[in-house]
């Protein structure tokens, strides 16, 4: 794995993490680094790390897990960007599982090249060709 | 001044030892404050063999056994912390076993290795002397790597565990918390007496024990590699603890300290959490 930005890293929460995870990992190539579900309730994920394979990645955990900062968030309302090499194979795998499109593949006139997809609870995801220059 | 730097290296042991040894980890620490590091018990028996300065255990698991200095130690399982101490600098590679290591390289139940500490010439002989003097001279982690799975592979021998104990230690370490002890007696097909009494005369300790310090272990483990946002009630609903104070309770019977300070502690980074990967800078 290489190291490009793997210094930031939302947090994201969801009302059905372990389904979150299996559509990330499906539809994007996201990587199981750390799942951690409650032992006496499997569907509530305490917290997990998931890999980007280029660098970095997200958290998240499961929305009401607790009455905590993190537990009372309301999902699907983050954005996330993610930079990507091949954006035409990634939009047609995260369609292909499912992915609402919010705006198709194209070629911006800065250069990047990429799409926007929405997951099953409403947060965006961008991917492009561009990436920002660290510091 | 503040020069302190702390590298680790994980490798995968040989094929053939590799049902018995989860992975070997390579660690260098120089310019650290002296001081005492916690060795705490796990799901393993660990062997650590050292390079350059001995391992000066101060103060034993057993309170029975007296302080040592060690060239290559070999600590059984155990349900309390040694404590180590250290002049800033320590080297080596450590080695976690499974309790069917200690047949198969060492002919011997992990009972006999429970909550003890012994000099690996003691337990393995002349090949104990060997691993020490090669692991001195080899140049790199490469080469220390090597002579590790050379001399561990001469020791193999054909003392197999019993499939039913194998299995035993299986269903009780990876059932995460509290065992339904009688439920895995029912699995292995023993009444749960006979299930207790060979469990314990093999590995040394109890059944019950055995899931609780597999438990501590997870616990420490996750608290040691997630970010200070996740909660240690949160790490305890994961583990499978009844709440928080149930999990510190534990802490301080095993660690001989509660979660939070046995984080805080821990300025001298522990190679017992290495799981996998590599810190970016040990150069051989």
């Amino acid at each position: 794995m290489s190291e490009h930005n793997p210094y930031v890293w939302p947090i994201l929460s969801f009302h059905d993490a372990p389904v979150a995870i299996s559509f990330l990992t499906a539809a994007f190539g996201f990587e199981e680094q750390a799942v951690y579900a409650r032992e006496d309730d499997a569907s509530v994920i305490e917290h997990a790390e998931l890999g980007w394979p280029l660098g970095g990645g997200v958290m998240l955990g499961s929305a009401g897990k607790d009455d905590s900062p993190f537990g009372r968030r309301r999902p699907g309302n983050d954005s996330v960007y993610v930079v990507c090499d091949d954006p035409d194979g990634l939009f047609a795998r995260a369609t292909a599982a499912g992915a609402e499109v919010v705006r198709g593949l194209r070629d911006e006139d800065y250069g990047s090249r990429g799409f926007t997809v929405r997951d099953p609870e409403g947060g965006l995801w961008s991917f492009g060709t561009y990436r920002p220059t660290a510091g | 001044m503040d020069e302190s730097t702390a590298a680790w290296l994980t490798r995968r042991p040989a094929p053939a030892l590799a049902p018995l040894i989860e992975s070997y980890v390579g660690y260098r620490m120089t310019g650290f404050p002296a001081g005492v590091h916690r060795g705490l018990p796990s799901r393993h028996l660990t062997l650590i063999v050292s390079i350059g300065p001995e391992i000066d255990v101060v103060s034993q698991t057993n309170p029975a056994q007296a302080p040592q200095r060690y060239r290559a130690v070999v600590g059984g399982l155990q349900a309390s912390p040694a404590l180590i101490g250290h002049d800033g600098n320590q080297e080596g590679v450590a080695v976690d076993l499974t309790p069917l290591g200690s047949r198969a390289l060492f002919g011997m139940p992990a009972r006999v290795l429970w909550n003890a500490s012994l000099e690996l010439e003691e337990v393995a002989g002349a090949a104990g002397r060997e691993l020490w003097e090669r692991l001195q001279e080899a140049a790199g982690w490469e080469e220390r790597f090597a002579a590790v799975d050379d001399v561990l592979c001469r020791l193999l021998r054909d003392d197999p565990l019993e499939p039913a104990l194998r299995r035993s230690w299986q269903l009780v370490t990876s059932s995460g918390s509290a065992v339904p002890v009688a439920e895995i007696a029912r699995t292995i097909g023993w009444t749960r007496q006979h299930f207790a009494r060979r469990f314990a005369d093999e590995f040394g300790l109890s059944p019950k024990l055995a899931a609780r310090l597999v438990r501590f272990d997870r616990a420490r483990r996750i608290l040691q590699r997630t970010p200070s946002f996740v909660s240690i009630a949160q790490v305890a609903a994961v583990c499978g603890y009844y709440d928080q104070a149930h999990l510190t309770r534990d802490f301080v019977e095993f660690a001989d300290c509660p979660p939070g300070r046995l984080l805080a502690e821990e300025d001298l980074p522990s190679f017992q959490d290495a799981d996998g990967g590599e810190s970016p800078s040990l150069a051989s």
